[in-house]
């Protein structure tokens, strides 16, 4: 490596470290006032990160049980192995035809389980062939900020880089292009609260199949 | 008795034509537990008014009534059974059979479902078999049960009683945008009396479900009808060789609610008939639906339907029988807490007699072949799910009406019944 190069590397990493770690804590509510949980919050700092494995405090899984999935929607990092156990005493028969990650699990038992590796970030709806009103989301990405609102419709990311970055919100029934918004923003050294009204459309009513 | 037997010979061919070649055997399921479905229906009814249909009477509910004092009955209504074994990844198949209180025991639906994993928003489902077709927003699962209400609509009993064939039925379904729409097509064959019972009977609520092999009774026939028509009716018949068809649209924009269209054919000939006096009815009839959540807890249901039956030859002035029918209903249930939901429905039911001078009839008592009839009943039932296999139903239904044709019991024309109910449903 000659000099130049190492300085150029030197003035990179420089630029890539984060200068200050700040907690992003966004609000999600919907135009009828209500908080928004299940609400996908990534951010991506425009600046390049140092490549390091991205892990989250959750556990990568989907179980089935009562006909559901559980988590209804779940974010796992680029590469993940996700496992599906079945908790019920029927048989599922579990799939996406989602372009990020098409796939099917054939018909498994209780207390039995799949694994799925999700190697596409995007979103992969879940869905049962067997049962109609089963619906549930993996959320594949690539940034470590990213997670999903509590009931109280909150989201924090703690420790994303001060700076520019875009803030981006999903929701499965979000009224807006890709059930998505982006927002351009600057995050400061201190940290900051962002506050964003969505529009929601009503579930879907899977309630009847024949 | 041939019907049977070709019913077994078309649902055999179906078996043959349909079974599903390749087999994944490690997605084959035919006897496991989970194939299994089965329902008690422990009942306690206090009614009051005519006897019951089911006995071959006038009266509107599927229990006797004491006339102006109450019958109390316990009985175990139904007992019911579905198997559901599982063919391959895309093949199920249904069989779905009764014991039910007043009719005798017997196959209800049998059926294969054909259905592929998507590969795609636009998803794909056929059934073959004799079944349901997807009328009814009342009625739910393998066993067609009631959701809210121990006793359907009056338009839904109709469909549990005279509208299930044996039918090929393909379903698309594709949301485009926020939109989500599916197509219905079906034919099929085997329905052949479908109308008899709502022609001399008129309008019911009740939750009993056509048997496959044995009959309804009619209510006492008028002077001229009663030499060609049987006092029983077969609603699973093959009489004349013609397909009917029955068609569904269904369209759920992003409010929470669905609107589905639905229209049924028989193409009967109306004129041939089985050596027991079974006769090919010609009936067709729209249906209407909505389905609307207003919010997690409340929905509101509607029906409406409207049709018309035709059977027999042409007299002096009209055919035998010409009939319009019409009834529509509305129906609010509201979720309480996490185990209860109460629900009230409001329903009206008509019918016009285009032809209570026909045939050779004429001369005789005209009052008496007049099937007009025009009703209202108000249902309220509370159910609570005591667990998940246990629920437990209380109901009120008062049914009105007024039809020309109870001069045949000599009763008067005008009727009305009361009934209280409670209803225990196991399930295993
Ligand atoms: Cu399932």
């Amino acid at each position: 490596m000659g000099m130049r190069s190492a300085l150029l590397f030197v003035i990179a990493l420089l630029f890539a470290a984060p200068a200050m770690a700040a907690d992003l804590t966004v609000t999600i509510r919907s135009t009828s006032g209500q908080s928004v949980r299940d609400a996908v919050v990534t951010l991506q700092p425009t600046a390049a990160q140092a490549p390091a494995p991205i892990r989250f405090s959750w556990p990568y899984k989907v179980t089935q049980q009562n006909l559901q999935f559980d988590p209804f929607v779940l974010i796992v990092p680029q590469g993940s192995e996700v496992s599906f156990p079945n908790k019920d005493g029927v048989r599922h028969h579990v799939y996406s035809f989602s372009s990020a990650k098409p796939f099917e699990l054939k018909l498994y038992g209780k207390d039995e389980s799949r694994s799925v590796k999700f190697d596409k970030t995007g979103i992969v709806a879940l869905g049962c062939n067997i049962h109609d009103g089963m619906v549930g989301f993996v959320i594949v990405v690539d940034t470590p900020y990213a997670m999903k609102s509590d009931a109280s419709g909150s989201v924090t990311l703690r420790g994303a880089p001060a700076g520019p970055a875009t803030l981006r919100i999903w929701h499965p029934y979000m009224k807006a292009g890709n059930n998505q918004i982006e927002r351009r923003i600057v995050v400061p050294a201190g940290g900051m609260t962002e506050a964003v009204v969505v529009q929601l459309r009503p579930a879907p009513d899977h309630s009847r199949s024949y | 008795m041939a019907a049977p037997k070709h019913l077994g010979m078309a649902i055999g061919v179906l078996l043959v034509a349909f079974a599903p070649a390749k087999r994944a055997w490690s997605q084959v399921d035919l006897v496991s537990r989970e194939t299994f479905t089965g329902l008690l229906d422990l009942r306690l009814s206090a009614t009051t008014g005519e006897r019951s249909f089911v006995d071959g009477d006038f009266g509107k509910l599927r229990f006797d009534g004491g006339g102006s004092t109450v019958k109390i009955r316990p009985s175990l209504a139904d007992a019911a059974i579905a198997w559901r074994p599982r063919l391959s990844w895309a093949w199920s198949a249904t069989v779905h059979a009764e014991m039910q209180d007043g009719v005798k025991p017997d196959l209800i639906q049998a059926y294969f479902t054909y259905k592929p994993t998507p590969k795609s928003a636009t998803r794909f489902q056929a059934r073959m078999g004799l079944l349901y077709p997807e009328i009814s927003l009342e009625h739910e699962g393998a066993l067609w049960k009631t959701s809210y209400t121990i006793t359907p609509s009056a338009i839904n009993s109709w469909v549990g009683e005279e509208v299930k064939p044996l039918a090929v039925e393909a379903t698309v379904r594709r949301p485009i945008g926020d939109h989500e729409f599916s197509a219905t097509a079906a034919v099929f064959d085997y329905n052949d009396t479908s109308g008899t019972l709502l022609t001399f009977r008129g309008w019911a609520l009740h939750d009993l479900k056509a048997p496959t092999r044995h009959e309804w009774a009619l209510p006492p026939l008028d002077n001229f009808i009663k030499g060609p028509q049987s006092r029983e009716s077969y609603p699973v018949r093959h009489i004349d060789d013609r397909i009917g068809y029955y068609g569904r649209l269904e369209w759920a924009p992003p409010i929470g609610a669905t609107f589905n269209l639905f229209y049924y054919n028989n193409l009967g000939d109306k004129t041939s008939k089985d050596w027991d006096k079974q006769w090919s009815w010609a009936t067709e009839f729209w249906n209407g639906g909505v389905n609307w959540a207003l919010n997690d807890k409340v929905r509101i249901l509607g029906q409406v339907m409207s049709g018309r039956t035709l059977m027999g030859f042409k007299g002096p002035k009209t055919i035998w029988i010409d009939m319009d029918f019409a009834s529509a209903y509305v129906l609010a249930t509201r979720k309480i807490g996490e185990t209860d939901q109460l629900t009230g429905r409001l329903e009206f039911f008509r019918t016009r007699d285009n032809s209570p001078q026909s045939g050779g009839y004429a001369f005789a008592n005209r009052i008496a072949a007049d099937r007009k009839e025009d009703g209202w009943a108000m249902t309220a039932a509370y159910k609570r799910t005591l667990t998940p296999n246990a629920a437990l139903f209380f109901e009120a239904l008062h049914v009105s009406s007024e039809r020309k044709a109870r001069v045949l019991t000599l009763t008067p024309q005008g009727q009305a019944q009361t009934m209280f109910q409670t209803s225990l449903r196991l399930s295993f």
